[in-house]
């Protein structure tokens, strides 16, 4: 690795941090000024005032609010995020997360592969055969995609592909873990609800790169060196226009988040969007910061891994 | 000497007008066509109708266009393909643009001499390609991407991958226009350079007269998509015939000898949509006489030399 971009490695490592820690602090304090009180909310509004302040005592929150941050953060480093406020027992946030995100993972990448599987495809086919049926067929449709709500897609899926036709179960999950062709089964009407409206996006994005680049002038030097049109197509055209396409990709994948949150519940997925859900109603706020906090490094970590692909994609941006 | 590429009577047409129109060439191997005239006067669309590059909306026909002993005009797209690169290929006027940004200086060469060779090592022949167009340290320049490369360099690099195809007919779309001045100087050295190494004919299209004069064996003058003048290059620049050359010779020898009004043409390019009947430069001419309302064919006269008008002195 040379000096320059080791120090670019440095210096993004850095930004990175930095935002997490930001963001760890708008979690954090949003959380303290919701309203409503978390001793109350678990032990009732008539509890008696001994059992309600036991309650702070034990979940640190009679401490200064700058100290319970500093334990909460400090712990959350470690992967402890203290104990669940409602779940029976106080179970630990921290297991929480780790038997949920591995099912919002699944949802997540399914939908993700099927958006960028499906735009790839749309988005090639519309830039050539622009302006003719096909093309203006799939505008169409690309724009009924993005007008539609997911969880509104979600029961219409549902109500034909399940109910109707009985193809795919209406609610639940098989996890990955026991079996795989379960879970794409299972997890196939969640994953179009989530994709539909992003692959709409991401094939008119791909569509537009590719006009765009097929007027390039090194398009047309490529042809005049007597290359093959599905060579220029896919070195040249393709190949250039994936830059901006895995840009937005990769700015859509916090959309993707919302989408899974809300479509979790449509479908009963237990998942780490349907957890934040419960725990939200039940102002389990331990777990709602953890949620919080792993939906924004996924985050995080997904821009730079787009960055990183993008560094990969074009060299100029290498410099 | 038989020639390389003749060509009958090509137009051009964009939808129902005629962008160029009467265009007969003969290109002989060894031999360099300067093609003159100002921006719009159709000297690229029609060395672009030549490779069937024309953008869309643009159409072009001809009533004969023979390379070697080879009808183009009954081949299809598919089997025209192997003429371009490997018979005539083309120096664009953005040597920037000319280069895919996400590909090394390298990919491109190999992927030119993909073209001809089949399983040699390409990177000793691509290093020697590199090192004849003046690029110093060939082989590092492989591994640069084109954003690395000044203009000048990537000039040269394109003019390298087009000698790797061993083209029969090298066209040059104003290669210079867009480098400054020594980087000029230079590109044109290594045009000449190109003329005596190999024994393909050029075209080289510009509008500067200077650069045409320095560079060509015939010119060909075109004015709002026709041909006005053309002729042996010394011939014409000792003595222009049409009023168009000889108003582009004023102007350039105003330019160089830095006079204090500069010799212009009044007037504009007509647009395509919009062609005056008769001489199409009759508008801007100042020599214009009864007669020249009426349509003007290219006549012969002297040997080699043509004009589109009907003045006689």
């Amino acid at each position: 690795m040379s000096p320059i971009a080791f120090r670019r490695m440095l210096r993004r490592a850095g930004i990175l941090l930095l935002t997490m820690s930001a963001g760890a602090l708008v979690v954090f304090f949003a959380m303290k000024a919701a309203p409503g009180d978390p001793a109350l909310a678990a032990l009732g509004e008539n509890a008696r005032p001994e059992l309600v302040a036991a309650f702070r005592r034990e979940h640190n929150l009679d401490q200064p609010v700058v100290l319970q941050f500093i334990a909460w953060i400090t712990g959350a480093v470690r992967g402890d995020f203290g104990r669940s406020l409602t779940l029976a027992g106080g179970v630990p946030v921290g297991q929480l997360i780790a038997s949920r995100l591995p099912v919002t993972a699944f949802i997540g990448f399914y939908a993700l592969i099927l958006a960028a599987g499906v735009s790839l495809l749309v988005g090639i086919v519309a830039a050539l055969q622009r302006g003719r049926f096909l093309d203006t067929a799939m505008t169409s449709l690309a724009v009924l995609g993005v007008s539609m709500p997911d969880f509104w897609l979600g029961y219409v899926l549902v109500f034909f592909l399940a109910l109707n036709v009985p193809l795919f179960p209406s609610y639940g999950f098989v996890s990955p873990a026991d079996s795989l062709g379960g879970a794409l089964l299972s997890g196939f009407l969640p994953a179009v609800a989530i994709a539909a409206p992003m692959a709409a996006v991401f094939s008119r994005v791909l569509r537009a790169a590719l006009l765009d680049v097929m007027h390039r002038p090194y398009v047309q030097v490529q042809r005049s060196l007597g290359h093959g049109p599905a060579f220029v197509f896919v070195h040249s055209i393709l190949r250039n226009a994936l830059i901006p396409y895995v840009t937005v990709i990769g700015l859509q994948v916090r959309y993707l988040l919302g989408g899974v949150v809300v479509i979790e519940r449509v479908f009963g997925i237990p998942g780490l969007g349907s957890l934040m859900v419960d725990a939200a109603f039940g102002r389990d706020y331990p777990v709602i910061q953890a949620c919080a906090l792993t939906f924004l490094v996924i985050v995080l970590l997904t821009n730079l891994l787009v960055d990183l692909l993008c560094t990969r994609l074009d060299p100029r941006a290498r410099a | 000497m038989s020639a390389l590429l003749k060509v009958r009577n090509l137009r051009i047409h964009a939808g129902p007008v005629e962008v160029v129109r009467q265009v007969d060439l003969v290109l002989n191997a060894g031999e360099t066509l300067g093609v003159i005239g100002e921006s719009g006067s159709g000297k690229t669309v029609t060395c672009l109708a030549l490779l069937r590059l024309l953008p869309d909306g643009l159409t072009a026909g001809a009533d004969a266009m023979v390379w070697r002993d080879a009808d183009l005009g009954s081949l299809s797209d598919r089997e025209f393909r192997p003429y371009r690169g490997r018979q005539m290929a083309m120096v664009f006027q953005d040597p920037v643009g000319s280069f895919n940004p996400v590909k090394t200086i390298g990919w491109h060469l190999r992927t030119a001499l993909d073209r001809r060779r089949a399983g040699a090592p390409w990177r000793p022949l691509a290093v020697t390609l590199l090192a004849d167009v003046g690029i110093p340290h060939p082989d590092a320049v492989l591994e640069r991407y084109p954003h690395q490369l000044s203009g000048g360099m990537l000039q040269r690099a394109l003019i390298a991958m087009i000698v790797a195809l061993e083209p029969g007919l090298i066209i040059a779309d104003e290669p210079t226009t867009n480098l400054d001045n020594i980087v000029e100087q230079q590109i044109l050295a290594l045009f000449r350079d190109l003329q005596e190494r190999l024994s393909a004919a050029f075209v080289f299209i510009t509008h500067d007269i200077g650069i045409a004069a320095q560079i060509s064996d015939r010119l060909l003058v075109m004015y709002a998509g026709e041909v006005v003048e053309t002729g042996p290059a010394a011939a014409i620049l000792a003595a222009p015939r049409h009023p168009y050359t000889r108003g582009l010779i004023a102007t350039a020898r105003a330019l160089t000898a830095r006079a204090e009004t500069l010799a212009e043409i009044p007037g504009q390019l007509p647009l395509p949509g919009a062609r005056p009947t008769g001489c199409v430069f009759r508008p801007r001419c100042a020599v214009a006489r009864p007669g020249c309302e009426a349509p003007q064919p290219l006549r012969a006269i002297a040997p080699g030399r043509a004009i589109r008008c009907l003045l006689d002195d």
